[in-house]
């Protein structure tokens, strides 16, 4: 059913000959409701005898005057409503009728319309009923119900209740002024592409189209870390935003901050697939394919501490309340203190991701699609539930207030998964970004963990706003593929590590000189280095020995 | 050109290539040990992963004419053994068509982890 919508069918019936409404008249029409609905009469007045409009036409003056009259019936008729407001109206205007009989002193009528009346609302009636039967307290009944005393007043307060019910279906006293504003507004903030849901900005100005600065995404380019001796694999940041920890492709490990570059090379004899910082950042560790697990000291960088016991690679580091979390290809994940002992086994699957919050603990399984989440008490044996995927997850990111999971998934074609970590669905998917069969990491940033920003193959960067699914920027980073980005909520830097050799680091406000810095300065691990070599040599004689007693074997058959 | 996605397998008695170590088969999907590749012994996979195959080539083996591809190691891009290819159109031996769409791996270039 059509509402009944006052101003626009005014405007629709008292269209002029064109055919068109005119603009102007509309324009002065809605002013002249909101002057009128903020009380200001008089400049209402002058209003309309200056522009030759007035706020009522016509056949809004008929239906004024049967409310100032009183002829209920007429109305009813003549207005078309929803079933909802038409029982409403009705309802009010028998409520009029009914004071205008008891005011008679009509009272068999007003019973009988007592009835009704009751039907739709039983607690307003009890008071009107009261009127018949306490004649004395009437001016307080009518304070009661919010009616004026005098009777002009009063079906004056029922046209103005009308008009609100007809316009919007609920007793608000919105203008069509106020309603055009309110669509307008969310309009812009729907096509607004930063738009940034956080509380701060809730009363957006009417004098500005709305439209969130893209401040929030960090595109200026504050350092550039240059020099490493190959691709770089790995840079996350330390849990201060002072550190950074950087892995290459020649398997070395470069702890940096900007006063400071420390070189350790050959830190691991086969790719290096995780860097994690202890909470004070004193300690770095770095786990490897060649099933070790090295913990050096971020000021010094010397190596404090191995870890031998898994006989397999080492695929992923975690650390959480001053316990460091392992797992690998193994089977099960090792839970150890700073000094290397080890303090619980946790059995698993083979994984390649440990994600710790305060509750669960999510495991990023490398051979089934999915990820597992265990709740996060001190034995870590209960499952929670399964995150299932269709194809291959290749990275995994948490955001830092611990709501949300983005999974990349780029086997096929490149794209990423947002979950949610509070009713474990899956919200978006986001794509844009370019992948190659190599491993590239997403991860969350800005305040409240508003965008999700991911490398692509091609050296861009790109960012997606997580509430607001359209595209938000991609940043010119790199000219070869960028590996791994880590985002500082606190210092609100952003790092990017590529194929080029290089890290930079980003910043949300204009630089004025960016700092390029060299990482060549060396402090070899002799120690570490040699001792590495020496076994591995070992390693392949064995081999070429068992493989040559077997060929000489079938040939000899 | 960056850290190259690798599968991995679940379970024990893994095989994985001798050079980079990465997960290939496992005893699970071994059919047969008794094959012979350029090299020596070979075992016949049901499935593999982590590898890419070459062109298909005409090859003419101890056990009669076949197509081939070369199946290549994604984490060391050797040429780790062959595959053969899955044909609609019956030209060769009837006996030999189990073989088709499975994996042949030299034993020379695989190792094996997690063997109990």
């Amino acid at each position: 059913m059509q509402v009944f919508d006052n101003l626009a069918l005014q405007e629709v019936q008292s269209i002029s000959i064109d055919g068109s409404p005119d603009r102007l008249k509309e324009i002065i029409r809605m002013i002249l409701q909101e002057l009128n609905q903020m009380g200001y009469s008089d400049v209402c007045n002058i209003l309309e005898e200056e522009s030759q409009t007035k706020l009522d036409t016509t056949q809004m003056n008929e239906l004024k005057e049967s409310f100032l009259n009183g002829d209920y019936e007429k109305l009813l008729q003549q207005l078309e409503f929803s079933e909802t407001i038409n029982r409403k109206l009705q309802y009010e205007i028998q409520k009029q009728l009914y004071l205008e009989l008891v005011q008679q002193k009509n009272y068999e009528q007003a019973v009988n319309l007592l009835r009704q009346l009751s039907e739709y609302n039983e607690k307003e009636s009890q008071v009107l009923a009261k009127m018949i039967f306490l004649q004395e307290d009437a001016s307080q009944l009518y304070i009661e119900l919010a009616i004026p005393i005098d009777q002009g007043e009063q079906r004056l307060q029922l046209y103005q209740k009308t008009l609100n019910l007809v316009n919007f279906g609920d007793f608000s006293l919105k203008t069509q002024f106020d309603k055009v504003i309110d669509q307008a507004l969310e309009y812009q903030i729907k096509q607004c592409p930063y738009h940034n849901d956080s509380n701060e900005n809730k009363n957006y100005s009417l004098l500005l189209d709305h439209n969130c600065q893209c401040y929030q995404i960090p595109k200026n380019n504050s350092i550039i870390f240059q020099d490493f001796d190959d691709e770089v694999w790995i840079g996350k940041f330390s849990n201060s935003g002072i550190w950074i920890g950087c892995a290459t492709r020649k398997n070395s490990i470069y702890i940096i901050s900007k006063e400071s570059q420390q070189k350790i090379s050959k830190a691991h004899q086969m790719d290096i697939n995780s860097l994690v910082f202890t909470s004070d950042d004193k300690l770095l560790f770095s786990a490897s394919n060649d099933k070790k697990i090295n913990g050096y000291d971020v000021q010094t960088a010397q190596l404090k501490v191995t870890i031998n016991q898994h006989t397999n690679e080492v695929l992923c580091l975690a650390y959480f309340k001053n316990q460091l979390f392992s797992g690998g290809v193994d089977g099960w994940i090792g839970i150890w203190q700073d000094n290397g002992k080890l303090i619980n086994q946790v059995k698993s699957k083979v994984i390649k991701n440990i994600l710790i919050t305060d509750q669960y603990m999510l495991l990023h399984n490398a051979a089934v699609f999915s990820i597992t989440v265990i709740e996060n008490d001190f034995k870590f044996n209960k499952i929670i539930t399964n995150l299932e995927e269709q194809e291959l997850i290749v990275s995994s990111a948490i955001s830092q207030n611990q709501q949300f999971l983005v999974l990349n998934i780029s086997k096929e074609k490149p794209k990423l998964h947002l979950w949610s970590l509070k009713t474990f669905q899956k919200l978006h998917v986001f794509f844009g970004f370019q992948v190659k069969g190599i491993e590239m990491k997403c991860c969350f940033g800005s305040k409240n963990d508003n965008y999700v920003c991911v490398g692509s193959q091609d050296g861009k960067v790109h960012f997606f706003n997580k509430n607001n699914q359209l595209q938000q920027n991609i940043i010119d980073g790199h000219d070869q593929a960028i590996n791994y980005v880590d985002w500082h909520s606190q210092t609100a830097q952003l790092l990017t590590a590529s194929d080029d050799k290089s890290v930079k680091i980003w910043i949300q406000d204009q630089v004025t000189q960016q700092q390029i810095i060299n990482v060549s300065n060396e402090y070899d691990q002799p120690s570490n280095s040699q001792y590495g070599e020496i076994e591995e040599e070992q390693d392949d004689h064995e081999d070429e020995e068992e493989y040559q007693q077997q060929s000489e074997g079938d040939q000899s058959f | 050109m960056g850290k190259i996605i690798l599968e991995y397998l679940d379970g024990n008695r893994i095989y994985v290539c001798t050079k980079c170590h990465i997960h290939i088969s496992n005893y699970k999907s071994r059919i047969s040990k008794n094959f012979r590749g350029g090299i020596g012994q070979a075992f016949l996979f049901e499935k593999g992963i982590n590898y890419h195959v070459g062109q298909p080539e005409d090859k003419d083996l101890m056990t009669g004419k076949h197509i081939v591809q070369d199946v290549i190691c994604n984490g060391c891009n050797k040429v780790i053994g062959w595959k053969y290819v899955l044909r609609i159109i019956k030209a060769y031996r009837e006996s030999e068509k189990y073989k088709e769409g499975k994996i042949i791996i030299e034993r020379h270039y695989i190792r094996r982890i997690k063997w109990s």
